[in-house]
């Protein structure tokens, strides 16, 4: 009975601190591209998000008085460790998101079940979004991976890219194919144009004729360049009608 | 060798016009029409003049370059308001988002002031530089709604990609795109964005009322390119949404921000009735 005792008052000190840490957060609004994130981060794990409850609402941001702000927390599945340490399977953090109305770059929102890198930073004994209010995560599309934690920066650089662009278990080929854009783009930025190329060529050999064709467009079109694969691409009588009209247009660029 | 045009003698071989324009269409506000040897304002893809004397365009859209009066016409108000679903953005008449008034002269003085500088750096140079590149249009490529709500509203998000004048995607570096917003009715958190492209010249435009207020506002978007061979001040540029029922072309979107949709220049961007969810996620 003592013990139960001693285990309560403990769990009510635990929540007043936590509380108490919660309360003095300051809101650090702000758009951080992805490199950013990574440098700025202590914690960069891959998880899917399982619930997320408000904190508190109706703070006003210091810099903005027009801007309400909540602060919200979200609870994560941790799937994946790739930058810091952390041994848990679950995961808690922080971070203020704006509530009136918006027009402007993402702002920062998640929805139970969607899979993402996470980008955290310790306070204390708390866990926060690298940036408030804008988004501070990246959604991962390829479905689940096996990542270790890594060392250095490029490593950690390499795991981000390879999360973003190669196919894992679950796929959803439609969504990760419409993404490819959005993901080729993030990974020049991350790795660089020859690296991007690199893991796009890798995809040319994949079985899906859908991937094969949007990874060969990708590689062909600026920045990257690489017509090469346009003329095995356009033999391919599997790939579709909006791929084909694209090669075809690009193989006949000067 | 030389072709009669209508009003004026054509250059074959040089590609140039060999007399000025015989309209009287020079305006101080309009920088483009300074250059009387040019063909509709060196925009030929989206403008022609079949008399020779003025420039219409096929879509019936209207120049940025121009003022409102001058594009809508005077003392021209209200209308629709904006009212999500409202009025028809085709043509020359009046804009049913935009009201007359001091607000707005002194929003389309500001607009011309950096149209202006676009002129002697951008439209000019397009004479006289043929690798010199401009954002033609910013064209919508995917236009959905968020799964997730903000204080149980719906979250549209537009995804748009700067196309240059040939049709392809303008992705240079320095290139960034700014948002100006006014606010009509309601309220809304942060004015004014920019944005720099990535790497296929795309960015993302989120809207939702969130738990505000319902909000109408108009948005316009100006282009500059900072680095390089094609930089260039800030230019208006026209937006190019090909699924809006009232488009395609728009050089004010007018948008109106309710619990359960987000309005476009009259359109809630479903499909038949039916939302259609981001499958792509946030750049």
């Amino acid at each position: 009975m003592r013990q139960i005792a001693v285990g309560m008052y403990l769990l009510l000190i635990l929540l007043l601190t936590g509380c108490s840490a919660a309360a003095e957060l300051v809101p650090r609004p702000g758009r951080l591209e992805i490199v950013e994130r990574i440098n700025r981060a202590d914690l960069v794990v891959v998880g899917v998000v399982e619930a997320e409850q408000t904190v508190r609402a109706g703070h006003r941001n210091e810099t903005s008085e027009s801007m309400p702000l909540q602060l919200m927390k979200v609870n994560i599945r941790v799937e994946g460790l790739i930058k810091g340490s952390y041994s848990a399977e679950q995961l808690a953090f922080l971070y203020f998101r704006a509530t009136g109305a918006w027009d402007g770059p993402a702002p920062n929102l998640l929805a139970p079940g969607e899979r993402d890198i996470f980008y955290l930073i310790r306070e204390g004994d708390l866990l926060r979004a690298t940036n408030d209010v804008y988004s501070s995560h990246t959604e991962v599309v390829t479905g689940r991976h096996n990542v270790q934690p890594e060392v250095s920066d490029a490593r950690v650089r390499e795991t981000i890219t390879r999360l973003l662009l190669l196919p894992g278990d679950g796929l959803d080929v439609t969504r990760y194919v419409a993404s490819l854009y959005i993901e080729a783009s993030n990974a020049i930025d991350i790795v660089g144009k020859s690296r991007t190329a690199d893991i796009l060529r890798s995809l040319l050999r994949n079985s899906d004729s859908r991937i094969r064709g949007r990874a060969c467009i990708l590689l062909a079109e600026p920045p990257l360049n690489e017509r090469g694969c346009l003329e095995n691409l356009l033999r391919d009588a599997q790939i579709s009608s909006e791929d084909r009209e694209r090669a075809t247009a690009l193989s006949r660029r000067p | 060798m030389t072709d009669y045009a209508d009003q004026r003698y054509y250059g074959v071989g040089s590609g140039r016009f060999n007399t000025p324009d015989p309209s009287t269409g020079v305006r101080m506000a309009a920088p483009s029409t300074w250059n009387r040897y040019a063909y509709v304002h060196g925009d030929p893809i989206n403008f022609h003049d079949p008399g020779g004397l003025n420039e219409a365009s096929p879509d019936g859209y209207c120049a940025a370059e121009y003022t409102y009066e001058e594009c809508f016409g005077v003392g021209i108000g209200g209308g629709g308001g904006g009212g999500g679903g409202g009025g028809s953005f085709v043509g020359r008449g009046p804009d049913p988002n935009w009201q007359t008034g001091a607000q707005v002269k002194k929003n389309v003085d500001a607009w011309d002031a950096l149209i202006l500088a676009a002129l002697v750096a951008g439209q000019a140079r397009q004479q006289d530089e043929p690798g010199f590149r401009y954002v033609r249009e910013l064209r919508v490529v995917d236009d959905c709604l968020k799964r997730q709500a903000l204080g149980g509203s719906a979250v549209r998000r537009r995804t748009y990609q700067a196309v240059d004048q040939f049709g392809d995607p303008y992705a240079a570096a320095g290139l960034t795109i700014s948002e100006h917003v006014h606010v009509q009715s309601g309220e809304l958190t942060g004015l004014d964005s920019t944005w720099h492209v990535n790497n296929y010249g795309m960015f993302q435009d989120v809207l939702t009322k969130g738990a505000g207020p319902d909000t109408t506002e108009f948005q316009q978007f100006t282009a500059s390119n900072v680095s390089g061979l094609n930089s260039f001040g800030s230019v208006s540029v026209m937006v190019y949404d090909p699924a809006n029922p009232n488009g395609p072309y728009f050089g004010t979107l007018g948008i109106t921000l309710r619990q359960h949709d987000v309005f476009i220049n009259g359109s809630d961007g479903k499909i038949g009735g039916k939302p259609r969810y981001c499958d792509t996620p946030d750049m």
